[in-house]
């Protein structure tokens, strides 16, 4: 059996799906990107957030963002317990990992505002974050191996048995 | 939905509604101008004390976040001309949330450990000196660490000024088998080496050769005003007296192990 075949999907789910991650990994940081922008223009001079480089975060966050929601779209397509879904869910980890790493730069900030020069590390904040994500993982994990045998057993046809879906 | 997958998502939720909360909560008031870190103005302090000189220039570190800076220091490294003269770093200090706390790092200037040249310039001439200021600090619950550099120029004012000699106005006096040029001096002091030692040696002769000299011991005052005795040798005495010439009159003067030098010539126009 194909577990990718798209007859196990439904596009429905798929597009909730890819909608979701689109809010999470698009709309909301862009969002924050933008109000932080908005707010250091009273703060600061305006080359002063050039600097900060926020304008150059938007293209990284709609392009990876992008391919997360794109990924995101089969993990709502396929169902609970398939080999797919969980497939789909593990590379979603993996790219919004790199999604994190990208947009928070590794979790190291260096910044030069006239003579003055500032570093800033939050690399701990970036590796809880690294960390949600991989929670996130291996939530597709869990999920598969709780909801495998239900899955197996609401296929048409089928004996309810890991073996023979597999195979 | 089954207990195993609620209970992964929601620490996945957990730990991610965290950090945004720390990060709004922190960073971002921070960044909107909630941080400053400024030299306080006017408030730089000049010490001499157990023979180096101490320089303390409080900082003002404002925090206008939610949680407190923790374990803040501040370095401060003084350089001239490119140099590293001295560094210093305070104690660790926490600056509560919505305060502005005065950290007072201190630097002291070894004149034992200081190029001759360059302490000669820092005790003589006076000096631009660049004071690199460092402020480290820990903040979001040890989360972010951050590091802030900046320079910050000091006018160093001269400790010993205004040295003057005039050989020209020296008088001369016997002395039994030959005589003393009697060499009146003038240089000022700053507060700070006040009370400390200092020596005074001249020289008299001509371009070639030495004839006399004399020194002299000193404590610092504001003003220093005095006499220098130089011995002249009585082989060279008798030809001064006689004949006129032309003579080097080198002054020296020695202060906190620097030293500074002049030489003058003038016309000797032989005993009156």
């Amino acid at each position: 059996m194909n577990e990718f075949a798209l007859r196990h999907g439904r596009v429905g789910r798929g597009v909730l799906a890819a909608a979701g991650a689109a809010v999470k990994f698009i709309v909301l940081p862009l969002l924050l990107v933008l109000g932080t922008a908005v707010l250091l223009v009273e703060a600061v001079r305006e080359e002063d957030i050039v600097l900060l480089g926020l304008d150059a975060l938007v293209p990284t966050i709609v392009v990876l963002g992008t391919v997360i929601a794109g990924l995101s779209f089969f993990i709502g397509f396929y169902p609970r317990g398939s080999l797919s879904r969980l497939a789909f869910g593990l590379a979603t980890a993996v790219a919004a990992g790199a999604w994190v790493w990208t947009v928070t730069r590794g979790g190291r900030l260096e910044l030069t505002l006239d003579a003055v020069e500032a570093s800033v590390d939050y690399s701990p904040l970036v590796l809880l974050l690294l960390a949600a994500v991989a929670l996130g993982g291996l939530y597709y994990v869990v999920e598969a191996r709780t909801y495998r045998a239900e899955w197996l057993a609401a296929l048409p046809g089928a004996d309810g048995e890991d073996g023979a879906a597999t195979g | 939905m089954h207990w195993r997958t609620f209970s992964v998502r929601a620490a996945a939720y957990a730990v991610t509604l965290t950090v945004v909360a720390v990060v709004l909560l922190s960073a971002v008031p921070l960044a909107t101008g909630g941080l400053s870190v400024e030299v306080a103005e006017g408030a730089r302090e000049v010490t001499f004390e157990d023979g180096t000189i101490v320089v303390t220039v409080p900082v003002e570190v404002r925090n206008g976040g939610l949680f407190a800076f923790r374990d803040v220091q501040v370095t401060m490294r003084a350089s001239a001309e490119g140099a590293l003269l001295a560094e210093g770093t305070s104690a660790p200090r926490d600056v509560p949330a919505r305060e502005t706390t005065r950290l007072d790092p201190t630097f002291t200037v070894d004149p034992d450990e200081v190029d001759h040249g360059r302490l000669a310039a820092l005790v003589f001439e006076g000096a631009r000196l660049d004071v690199e200021v460092e402020v480290k600090a820990g903040y979001s619950l040890g989360l972010v660490s951050t590091t802030v550099n900046f320079i910050e120029p000091m006018d160093w004012e001269p400790l010993v000024g205004d040295l003057q000699f005039d050989p020209s106005a020296a008088d001369w006096q016997a002395n039994g088998t030959g005589f003393d040029l009697l060499l009146p001096y003038s240089f000022t002091a700053s507060e700070l080496v006040q009370g400390q030692a200092a020596e005074l040696r001249a020289t008299v002769g001509t371009a070639t050769a030495v004839l006399g000299s004399g020194s002299t011991d000193l404590v610092l005052q504001p003003s220093n005003d005095g006499v220098l005795r130089i011995s002249v040798d009585p082989s060279a005495a008798a030809s001064l007296l006689e004949q006129p010439q032309e003579l080097v009159v080198g002054l020296g003067l020695d202060c906190l192990g620097a030293t500074v030098h002049f030489d003058r010539t003038y016309q000797w126009e032989g005993a009156p």
